[in-house]
C-alpha cells in the first residue's frame, strides 16, 4: 500500500458528516448571507483598531489575544463565504476561469504595490493613513481575492473522484483550523504538526490537473498565458506579504497566523503546477489532437452510416477524413463509372486532374506486381526506386494506396502522397486503413439498403400483379337455375399461366380452362393477353372448332414460337341437355354420370394451341358432344393438379385419385366435391406448394 | 461422340449417323435445361442438320418449356423436309405428347432400328 492511498484511507473518515453538509445547511437560510462579509468586517476592523494600540499594559494586556481571535474570525468568515456562496457558473470552462482570476489577481496586486508607494515613518495625517492605514486596507483584497482563487482552484480540480473529493474537504477544513489554531494556546509542536498535516492535502490535490489534458489546442495557448501570469502575481503577492515584511505594518498577529500564507502557498503552488502540467503536456497535445480527430473521423462516418448518405457522400467524406488526418500533400480517389467502363477522380490538395490519370497507371501496375493476390494496401516509401513511378518520385516520394472492393467488387482506390521519403508511420497506415474499412462498411451497408428498397418494390408490384391477374379471372361464377359451379384458382407464384373463364351471351353458356406455357410473370402476361383475344370470339361460343381455330390464329400471331397453351373449351345448349365441347391438348374432362354412378374421363383427340401455326390446325380440332341429367358432373383442372407431387415419394397425384374423389363424393354440391379435391390434395402434398398453378372447375347439373 | 454435361440434369449426346443425327435426352428436361436444349438445337439446325432422331430411353420428364423447344423448332425443320423422331419414351413422357396432341405431328416409333427404316 503506497503512503498516498495510506494518507487517504486515515483521512476519509476524519470529518463528521454534519460538517459536510455544512454548505447544504447555511443555503436553506439565504438570511444568513450578509452575517458573513459583516462579521468578517467587523472582526478586521476591530482587529485594525487594536492592533493600531500600542498600549499593552494593564487591561490591555489581552488586546493583542483578542486582535488575533478577530484575524482568525475575518479569515474563517472570508473563507466560508466565498466557500458558501461561490457563483462559478457549470461547467466550468477553465480558459475563463483563469482569466477572471488572473484580473482579479493583477487588480489585488496593483493595490498591494500602491502601498509600497508610500513607505512608512513620515507623520503628518496623509503619510499617516498612506503608511499605516492603507496597507491595512490592502490586506482585505488581497485575502478576499485568495480566498475566491482557492474556490475557484476547487472547481478546477475534477470533482468526479470521491477520493479528491474528500482531499478538497480535507484541505478546506484544515485551513479553518489553522485559522482558529494559531490563536489557541497549544504547544509550539502541535501547531507546527497541525501546518505540516495541511501540507499532505495540498500536495495531493496539486497533481490534480486532468482539466488540462481536456484542453483544446486554441485554448491551451491562453490557458498557457494566464498561468504564466498568474503564477507570478502569486510570487509578488508573497514577496510583499513575508518577504518585505508588510504585514508588520499590518498586525503581528498575521505573524502567527498560518491562514493566508497557507491559501497563497497553495493557490501560488497550483497554478505554478499546472503551468508546468501545460508546458509538459505540450507535445503530448499533438498527439491526443490526432487521436480526437480519428475520433472524430469515425464519428463521421458512423453518421453517414446511419444517416444514409449516399455513396459519393461517403467516398468524398472518406477522402476529406484520410487527406486531413493523415497531413497528406495531395490525396485523390478514384470512383469506378457505369461498370468501370470510366472513372471519375474525387481530389485534394497540389495535384492536377493529369498528374492523377498518369500516375494512377503506374501505381496501378506496381500494386498488380507487389500486392498481387494480397487483399491490401499498397506502400511506397520512396518512388523514386520504382521505374513505373518515376514521374511521381519527382514530386512525392512516399505513396499510400488503399484498394476499396465492396462486397468484392471494386469500388474504387484511395491514394495519399507525401513529399519526404518513408513520410507515413505505422500509425497513420493502420488508422487509414481502418476508415477505408469503415468507409467500405458504409457503402456496403448502402447497398443492402438499396437492395431492400428494390426488393420492397417488386414486392408491391408483385402485388399489383396478383390483383391485376384477378381482376381478370371472373369475379364470380354465373348462375343458372339447371346447373351449379364451384371454382377454385391457385398460381403457384404470385401471379400463374393458368387461366378460366365463363362467357355469357343470351342463352349460351359457355366456359374455358386453359393453361399456358410456363408460370409466374411471363406466363401472367400472355393470360392477360388471352383473355382479350376469348372476348373477340364471342360470336363463335355455339361453334367449338371455329373458336378453336380463331384462338389459334390469334395466338400464332401473338405469342412467341416456344410459347403454347392448352386449354378445354365447353359450350352448353341446356335445351337439349347436350354439352359440346373441344379439347385443345389440356387435360382430359372428367365426367360422372349419375345414372350408373360411374366416373370417367372423355376419349377425344385434340392439339393445344400455337402449335400449328397454319390453317392446317383445324384438321386437329375435334369437337364432341355428351348429354347431361341432373346430377351429372363435369370436373375441369390443369396439369398442376395431375402433376402435384407427394413431397417424399415424389409420387404424382394423378388422374386415377382425382376420379375416385370425385366418384365418391358425387352426391355433394358442386362447392362442396371442390372443396374435398382441394383437400385431398393439400393433405398430398403435406403441407408443402404445388409446383404448379392450380385451376379446378367443378360443374353439377340440377 | 460429343457429350454435353448440364448441372441441371439435362444430359445430351449427339451421334451422327448416314443422314440423320441421333440425340439421347437424359434426365428432365425443365424450364431451365431447356434453355440450353434450345440453344443446341438450334445450333445443329443452322448447322445443316435436318433429320433428328431423340432419343428418349432416359428422359425422365418433360416440362411444357421442354415440348415448347420441339414445337418451335419444328418448323425450320420441317420446312427443309427434314423430321423429328422420338423412339424409347417412357409412358408419363408418351402421354404428356399424345394429351398435347403431339403425336399427330411427330413421329414416335419404339426403337433406333426402328427410326433408322423410317429414313432409309
Amino acid at each position: 500500500m503506497t503512503l498516498y492511498a495510506l494518507l487517504g484511507d486515515v483521512s476519509l473518515p476524519c470529518f463528521p458528516s454534519q460538517l459536510l453538509r455544512l454548505p447544504d445547511t447555511l443555503h436553506r437560510f439565504p438570511w444568513l448571507k450578509p452575517f458573513f462579509p459583516l462579521a468578517a468586517f467587523l472582526a478586521w476592523a476591530l482587529a485594525a483598531a487594536s492592533s493600531a494600540s500600542e498600549a499593552y499594559e494593564g487591561p490591555y494586556v489581552l488586546l493583542p489575544w483578542v486582535s488575533g481571535v478577530l484575524v482568525a474570525v475575518f479569515y474563517a468568515a472570508s473563507l466560508a463565504f466565498a466557500l458558501v456562496y461561490d457563483r462559478t457558473p457549470k461547467p466550468v470552462e477553465p480558459e475563463i476561469l483563469l482569466r477572471n482570476m488572473l484580473v482579479g489577481g493583477l487588480f489585488t496586486l496593483s493595490l498591494v504595490l500602491l502601498s509600497q508607494l508610500f513607505p512608512p515613518g513620515n507623520r503628518g495625517p496623509l503619510a499617516y493613513f498612506t503608511g499605516e492605514v492603507y496597507p491595512l486596507l490592502a490586506c482585505v483584497p488581497l485575502i478576499i481575492y485568495q480566498v475566491r482563487s482557492f474556490a475557484r482552484i476547487r472547481h478546477l480540480i475534477d470533482e468526479r473522484s470521491a477520493t479528491t473529493r474528500q482531499w478538497q474537504r480535507s484541505m478546506t477544513v484544515l485551513l479553518f483550523a489553522a485559522a482558529f489554531a494559531a490563536v489557541l494556546p497549544l504547544p509550539g509542536l502541535l501547531l507546527f504538526t497541525l501546518f505540516a498535516l495541511a501540507a499532505v492535502p495540498a500536495f495531493s490535490l496539486l497533481f490534480r490537473v486532468r482539466w488540462i489534458g481536456e484542453l483544446s489546442q486554441n485554448s491551451r495557448v491562453y490557458v498557457f498565458v494566464y498561468l504564466f501570469l498568474i503564477t507570478w502575481v502569486h510570487l509578488g503577492l508573497v514577496l510583499w506579504f513575508f518577504v518585505e515584511d508588510a504585514h508588520g505594518i499590518f498586525f503581528s498577529q498575521a505573524h502567527q497566523n498560518p491562514f493566508p500564507l497557507l491559501l497563497l502557498m497553495f493557490n501560488g503552488a497550483y497554478a505554478l503546477m499546472s503551468l508546468l502540467s501545460v508546458l509538459f503536456n505540450w507535445p503530448m497535445t499533438a498527439i491526443m489532437e490526432r487521436r480526437n480527430n480519428d475520433i472524430f473521423g469515425f464519428q463521421s462516418l458512423h453518421e453517414q452510416i446511419s444517416h444514409q448518405g449516399s455513396a459519393e457522400d461517403i467516398q468524398e467524406l472518406l477522402l476529406d477524413l484520410c487527406y486531413r488526418n493523415s497531413g497528406a500533400r495531395a490525396a485523390w480517389f478514384t470512383r469506378p463509372l457505369n461498370g468501370a467502363q470510366q472513372v471519375q477522380y474525387l481530389k485534394r490538395g497540389e495535384v492536377a486532374l493529369g498528374q492523377i490519370s498518369r500516375w494512377e497507371g503506374g501505381l496501378r501496375q506496381l500494386a498488380a506486381a507487389e500486392v498481387a493476390e494480397r487483399e491490401g494496401h499498397l506502400y511506397v516509401r520512396n518512388a523514386v526506386r520504382h521505374p513505373q513511378l518515376e514521374d511521381l518520385g519527382a514530386q512525392f516520394k512516399t505513396a499510400l494506396s488503399f484498394p476499396m472492393s465492396v462486397n468484392g467488387q471494386p469500388e474504387g482506390s484511395l491514394v495519399l502522397l507525401k513529399e519526404p521519403e518513408d513520410a507515413f508511420d505505422e500509425y497513420s497506415i493502420r488508422m487509414l486503413g481502418t476508415y477505408v474499412n469503415q468507409a467500405r462498411l458504409a457503402l456496403e451497408k448502402n447497398r443492402l439498403v438499396a437492395q431492400a428498397v428494390e426488393n420492397e418494390r417488386m414486392k408491391n408490384e408483385f402485388e399489383i400483379a396478383t390483383r391485376v391477374q384477378e381482376n381478370l379471372l371472373p369475379r364470380a361464377a354465373p348462375v343458372r337455375s339447371w346447373v351449379s359451379l364451384a371454382v377454385a384458382y391457385r398460381p403457384a407464384q404470385e401471379v400463374g399461366g393458368d387461366c378460366y373463364d365463363f362467357f355469357e351471351r343470351e342463352d349460351n353458356l359457355a366456359m374455358v380452362v386453359g393453361d399456358v406455357t410456363g408460370k409466374g410473370m411471363g406466363a401472367a402476361f400472355n393470360v392477360a393477353e388471352l383473355k382479350g383475344i376469348f372476348h373477340s370470339n364471342l360470336d363463335h361460343l355455339d361453334d367449338p372448332e371455329e373458336f378453336l381455330y380463331r384462338v389459334n390464329k390469334a395466338v400464332s400471331a401473338c405469342f412467341d414460337p416456344q410459347i403454347f397453351l392448352t386449354l378445354v373449351f365447353l359450350s352448353f345448349r341446356p335445351l337439349d341437355n347436350q354439352f359440346i365441347y373441344a379439347r385443345a391438348g389440356h387435360c382430359p374432362i372428367l365426367f360422372y354420370r349419375a345414372a350408373d354412378g360411374n366416373a370417367a374421363y372423355l376419349e377425344d383427340k385434340g392439339m393445344g394451341l400455337g402449335i400449328v401455326r397454319t390453317e392446317r390446325y383445324r384438321s386437329h380440332i375435334q369437337v364432341n358432344s355428351h348429354r347431361f341429367d341432373t346430377n351429372d358432373i363435369i370436373v375441369l383442372f390443369t396439369d398442376g393438379i395431375m402433376e402435384a407431387n407427394h413431397p417424399e415419394t415424389g409420387e404424382e397425384f394423378g388422374l386415377e385419385r382425382l376420379r375416385h374423389i370425385v366418384a365418391r363424393h358425387a352426391f355433394f354440391t358442386a362447392e362442396e366435391i371442390k372443396r374435398r379435391i382441394l383437400d385431398d390434395i393439400q393433405e398430398f402434398l403435406g403441407g408443402g406448394r404445388a409446383g404448379d398453378d392450380i385451376t379446378l372447375l367443378v360443374i353439377k347439373f340440377q | 461422340m460429343n457429350t454435353t454435361n448440364k448441372p441441371t440434369g439435362l444430359n445430351l449426346v449427339s451421334e451422327p449417323i448416314v443422314g440423320a443425327l441421333i440425340l439421347k435426352i437424359s434426365g428432365e428436361l425443365d424450364a431451365s435445361s431447356s434453355l440450353d436444349f434450345d440453344a443446341r438445337l438450334k445450333q445443329l439446325i443452322a448447322e445443316g442438320h435436318t433429320h433428328f432422331i431423340f432419343d428418349g430411353t432416359e428422359l425422365a420428364y418433360i416440362a411444357s418449356a421442354g415440348l415448347g423447344v420441339f414445337i418451335s423448332n419444328k418448323d425450320d425443320v420441317y420446312e427443309k423436309g427434314g423430321q423429328f423422331i422420338f423412339f424409347g419414351l417412357r409412358e408419363g413422357v408418351q402421354n404428356v405428347f399424345n394429351l398435347l396432341g403431339l403425336s399427330d405431328l411427330f413421329t414416335f416409333v419404339s426403337s433406333q432400328e426402328e427410326a433408322m427404316d423410317l429414313l432409309a
